[in-house]
């Protein structure tokens, strides 16, 4: 893995409705070396979301630049970075989002599929026994329960062995104590990996433990 | 209650504006079709009933094809003088006409008083009444003067008589069938006819006698009272109401061929509907679930289910219904121009209620076939969060025993037929299945798991974990090839069917009425010609009397509104007599089918049975076979046969073909007319002249130029083929927009799946080439299969319908085939492409559901 960093400049975000502009990210920088983890907190509707999504390649901005090792993103065009988020980017959402119709093993092996060669991957059974589920590889995810199925997203977010992982509220969905589990559960493996991770929470306690810890407000970092 | 569930239900309505636009595009259509069905068969009936009076001219007529004797006239006329408040008679013969050496014609002659018709008006261009003859006057068709140009002032020749052309009949009430029937007619003074030498024994000669009732309602009574006093079963009574029958049986089957089309067009809108309502079945089982648990009964849950349906169907029911209002005008103006009919475009109540309860109960069949069992979804669920969208559970047999009966029934409702109601429900379930086990086999045949390349895999998975969906998707597109196929598969064998004249030795010219001492004459005379006079055969008027011993029941009389087709048939059969003959060998355009032909002489001495033979469908419908016995009244003399053969008769060969022939030596000496054909290569106006030298000699002898028919009925053909292509177009139409509802649903069922494989690496080449792929794959499999499937319904229909194989045409399919398959390709390349290009951040929306 070749990841060295993620970098942010000046971004930009609004969003049009009708002739109501509301302006979400003023001026965002930031930069995040390898291996290190940030928290970004903020109040609801502050931007949080968008502002992962935009770091993912997910949302354009309306200016500004996201790096990922010193590639600008925000103009690549969806063929180019597809291929690249999938070697370097692992996300794991709020609302799991596995498919339903492939097993727990099969949704772990999606991101190895659409290239073969280049760097040695883990298998997706292995990641499977990380994650703690080896004796539910056949299971499809209605029959896991949430925090189950979680664990199976943060192995799919990690089998690429990515340099940076973006979380959105992962534990948001499920209860206190499963919450806790799957976010060790994350940091332990980021860890392990040396993936840099960008978490979006509203657990202070959970900041905590993070490298860094961005709030924002206002469309800024505090 | 009530109130709250009908807010609810306009809520979800306003709620899922989309889904709903899609489930009335794909339905609609169904039930228009169905719609519009009904109100062709209503507008029908109406205006038949009305004028079935003027189609007889009168409320009752009594006739015989012979004169009436003066015992028989006084008897009647005693009888029901009570009753009676107008009469009329009148003499009717099909007899040539002829201008000059080369004109001739073979006219419908009519001797009618000045009292005809006692119903409706028969008019003369200027306006006067045609009946007004006086001497030797005639007045012609139209279509006659155009034929053979005449003028008024002509002289015309019938039999050895001259006639002179006193008008033209611009007007008659009672020719229903103008264009079809095989003589244009003409009428002249009954009391001249009956004195002239036209009327010999032998002839097609009828007697007519026409009354008007007092009260018409007693139509019927006073019909039964004559057909009980009269000796002679040829004597034939027939009131207002059963006179139409011809008219009634061929606009039947004209409704059945539309209804069966309807019916298709139904079913593919109900398979669009179970598909459609199957992608809703995450959002009801939430739905009811949630609504349980605010405190709303199962069974209110239920009826939600029944209130959304009526609301949808009365939606429904009201676009097809502007649809009609819009729709019926052109069609039914074409309907009553090819047929001369007019038919009222009325929309009842009633047809209103049934095109609702038709859409009713299809969606609430569909609802209840799928979401029956989400209703008892445990509510506990709700709370574990796996309400996202989960694989339907398999069908039972019973949901397959219920679509079927309601398919069933159905199709009996729209075709009157149980036998084709049994075919349909049949050939659907055949089809049905055959697409269950290739698409059975197809997930099997795939292979299983992902191991290197992911696009195949991930296509092969969703196809075969998805079966049912998938399966209701593939069936749907399968049926719809189906259909489509059928079309230009039966259009080419039937028109093939009506072009056969040219290929095989059609005779030119059919003779009829000849008398037996006239039969050496007619030879000679043709003995020189380049004409060979051929399938010369000997008629014998006969009634069926007995079968196997058993009287034949007259017709029951059913008044029941609902008589199916073989009912009727059945009727028709034990009611006619019967022409039989008798011939040494067969003909060529009749074959063996059962048993074997007559032997050549039938010998009395050895105390045995004459051997008949009989028409297959004859046979049929009379559920007689091999070694049943037949007893016939040929003039008052009982003759029993016994069956030793049954035949096939290919009818559009126009050879003198008969249901009933017996073994000769047994008929020889009864009283007969012989029928004949003409063979020749001759020019059309070569034949002209023959036809009219042959009249000069043997002036009663009948010619029907077969040639000249041919173009007649192939004309009718070509204009019913257009009214097949346009109702078939109409059948495409509605299956193509339920194609489009199903692809666009996938798509939008697939649109979460897309953004997150792209977000998990897949190129937007490689996505595509996974959700087009499936689309394209599934379609191309229906496409195939639904084109050899369709070779074969087209084989098993063309062999009951004309004994023979079916043509393949195997270019127009071709065409047909890649036309479907860009269709169903561009439809799927402008969904799918949609959901490819969007942007994928709404897989981070915490508002959007699981994938
Ligand atoms: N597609 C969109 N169109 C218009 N406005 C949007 C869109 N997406 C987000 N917004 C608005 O942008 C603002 C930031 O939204 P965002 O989802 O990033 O908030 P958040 O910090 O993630 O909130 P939460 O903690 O509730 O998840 C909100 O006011 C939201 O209404
Ligand atoms: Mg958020």
């Amino acid at each position: 893995m070749s990841w060295k960093n993620l970098k942010v400049r000046t971004l930009q975000k609004k969003f049009r409705q009708g002739n109501n502009e509301i302006t979400v990210l003023k001026n965002i920088d930031l930069d995040l070396d390898a291996g290190k983890s940030a928290a970004i907190l903020g109040k609801s509707g502050s931007g949080k979301t968008t502002l992962l999504s935009i770091l993912a390649g997910l949302e354009p901005a309306d200016a500004g630049s996201v790096l990922w090792d010193d590639t600008e993103i925000l103009r690549l065009s969806e063929d180019k970075l597809n291929p690249l988020r999938s070697r370097k980017v692992g996300i794991v959402f709020q609302q799991f989002h596995l498919i339903p119709y492939l097993t727990a093993l099969e949704n772990i092996e999606l991101p190895t599929l659409w290239e073969s060669g280049g760097e040695r991957k883990a298998s997706a059974r292995e990641w499977l026994e990380r994650v703690g589920l080896g004796d539910r590889a056949d299971h499809f995810p209605n029959q896991l329960s949430g925090g189950e199925k979680q664990r199976v997203a943060i192995a799919r977010a990690l089998v690429n062995r990515p340099g940076l992982v973006l979380a959105d509220e992962p534990s948001g969905n499920l209860d206190e104590e499963t919450g806790t589990r799957v976010m060790d559960l994350l940091f332990e493996q980021c860890v392990k990996s040396g993936s840099s991770l960008v978490l979006v929470t509203h657990d202070q306690d959970l900041a905590r433990r993070c490298d860094h810890v961005w709030w924002l407000e206002h469309g800024q970092f505090r | 209650m009530i109130r709250a569930l009908f807010t609810h239900f306009l809520r979800s309505f306003r709620n899922r504006k989309s889904w709903m636009a899609l489930y009335l595009s794909s339905s609609v259509f169904g039930v228009t079709g169905l719609f519009l069905l009904f109100t062709l068969k209503a507008g029908i009936d109406g205006s038949l009933q009305e004028r079935s009076q003027y189609f007889l001219t009168a409320d009752i007529s009594v006739s015989a094809r012979r004169l009436f004797t003066e015992e028989e006239k006084s008897t009647i006329t005693r009888l029901i003088a009570p009753y009676i408040k107008d009469s009329s008679q009148a003499l009717d013969l099909l007899s040539m006409i002829r201008v000059s050496a080369d004109r001739s014609r073979l006219v419908d002659l009519s001797g009618v008083e000045p009292s005809y018709p006692l119903h409706g008006k028969i008019l003369l261009e200027g306006g006067a009444p045609a009946s007004r003859l006086r001497g030797n006057e005639i007045v012609i068709d139209s279509d006659l003067r155009d034929q053979l140009a005449l003028k008024i002032g002509d002289t015309v020749r019938v039999g050895d008589l001259d006639w002179k052309v006193a008008g033209v009949i611009s007007e008659d009430t009672s020719s229903v069938w103008k264009g079809l029937s095989i003589a244009p007619s003409a009428f002249v003074s009954r009391d001249f006819l009956a004195k002239s030498s036209l009327i010999k024994t032998g002839s097609t000669l009828t007697e007519r006698f026409f009354y008007r009732l007092k009260r018409p309602d007693d139509a019927d009574d006073v019909a039964r009272m004559i057909r009980e006093s009269s000796q002679d079963s040829g004597i034939r009574v027939t009131t207002y109401k059963s006179s139409n029958e011809q008219l009634t049986r061929t606009m039947d089957y004209l409704a059945d061929y539309l209804g069966l089309l309807a019916t298709i067009s139904f079913l593919m809108a109900f398979v669009g509907t179970l598909y459609l309502v199957q992608t809703e079945r995450a959002r009801v089982r939430f739905e009811m679930a949630l609504l349980r648990t605010l405190g709303l009964k199962p069974r209110s849950v239920l009826s939600l289910i029944w209130i959304e349906s009526a609301g949808l169907s009365l939606l429904m029911t009201m676009i097809s219904w502007l649809l009609v209002r819009v729709m019926s005008v052109p069609i039914f103006g074409w309907i009553a121009h090819q047929m001369g009919v007019k038919i009222q475009a009325q929309i009842s109540g009633g047809i209103f209620l049934a095109a609702f309860a038709f859409s009713f109960f299809t969606y609430g069949v569909s609802m209840y076939l799928l979401l029956r069992r989400e209703l008892n979804f445990p509510l506990s669920s709700l709370l574990s969060g796996s309400s996202g969208r989960s694989e339907l559970s398999k069908p039972r047999w019973w949901d397959v025993l219920a679509g079927a009966l309601f398919i069933f029934a159905l199709a009996i409702g729209v075709s009157h037929s149980y036998r084709l109601g049994i075919a349909f429900t049949a050939a659907l379930l055949v089809a049905g299945g055959f697409f269950a086990l290739v698409f059975a086999a197809i997930c099997r045949a795939l292979p299983v798991g992902l191991n290197e390349r992911g696009a195949f895999q991930i296509l092969a998975l969703h196809l075969t974990r998805n079966r049912l969906s998938q399966g209701i998707a593939f069936g749907t597109l399968s049926f719809g090839a189906l259909l489509l196929f059928l079309i230009p598969g039966l259009s080419v064998n039937f028109r093939d069917e009506l072009r056969a004249p040219d290929t095989e030795g059609m005779p030119s010219l059919f003779l009829f009425d000849i008398q037996p001492e006239q039969v050496e004459g007619i030879r000679n005379f043709l003995k020189g010609t380049p004409h060979r006079f051929e399938s010369l055969s000997p008629m014998i008027r006969a009634r069926l009397e007995k079968v196997n011993g058993k009287p034949v029941e007259p017709p029951k009389g059913s008044d029941s509104q609902f008589k199916s087709r073989e009912e009727q048939e059945e009727e028709r059969t034990r009611n006619r007599g019967y022409n039989l003959t008798y011939r040494s060998e067969l003909f060529g355009s009749e074959k063996i089918v059962r048993g074997r032909h007559t032997k050549p002489l039938y010998d009395s001495s050895r105390g045995e049975l004459p051997e008949i033979t009989v028409e297959k469908k004859f046979a049929e419908r009379l559920g007689v076979g091999l070694g049943d016995t037949l007893e016939f009244d040929v003039q008052s003399v009982p003759i029993t046969g016994k069956i030793v053969g049954v035949r096939s008769i290919r009818w559009t060969s126009f050879q003198p073909n008969f249901f009933v022939q017996f073994q000769p030596g047994v008929l020889e000496e009864a009283p007969k007319t012989f029928l004949a054909t003409v063979e020749s290569a001759s020019a059309d106006t070569e034949l002209a002249t023959l036809q009219s030298k042959l009249i000069d000699p043997f002036p009663n002898v009948s010619v029907i130029s077969v040639r000249t028919m041919i173009s007649k009925i192939t004309g009718v053909f070509a204009q019913m083929e257009l009214a097949i292509q346009l109702s078939a177009a109409f059948v495409l139409f509605s299956g193509l927009l339920v194609f489009f509802s199903i692809i666009r649903l996938q798509a939008a069922d697939r649109v979460s799946e897309i953004q997150l494989l792209k977000v998990l690496g897949g190129s937007i080449r490689q996505v595509r080439a996974i959700v087009l792929g499936e689309a394209l794959f599934i379609g191309l499999v229906a496409v195939l299969l639904g084109c050899l499937l369709s070779v074969v319904f087209t084989e098993v229909i063309v062999q009951v319908a004309f004994s023979r194989s079916a043509i393949v045409p195997v270019g127009q399919l071709a065409i047909f085939g890649l036309g479907a398959f860009s269709a169903l390709s561009l439809v799927s390349g402008i969904a799918f492409g949609a959901a490819l290009s969007r942007r994928p951040s709404q897989l981070l929306d915490s508002s959007s559901g699981q994938v």
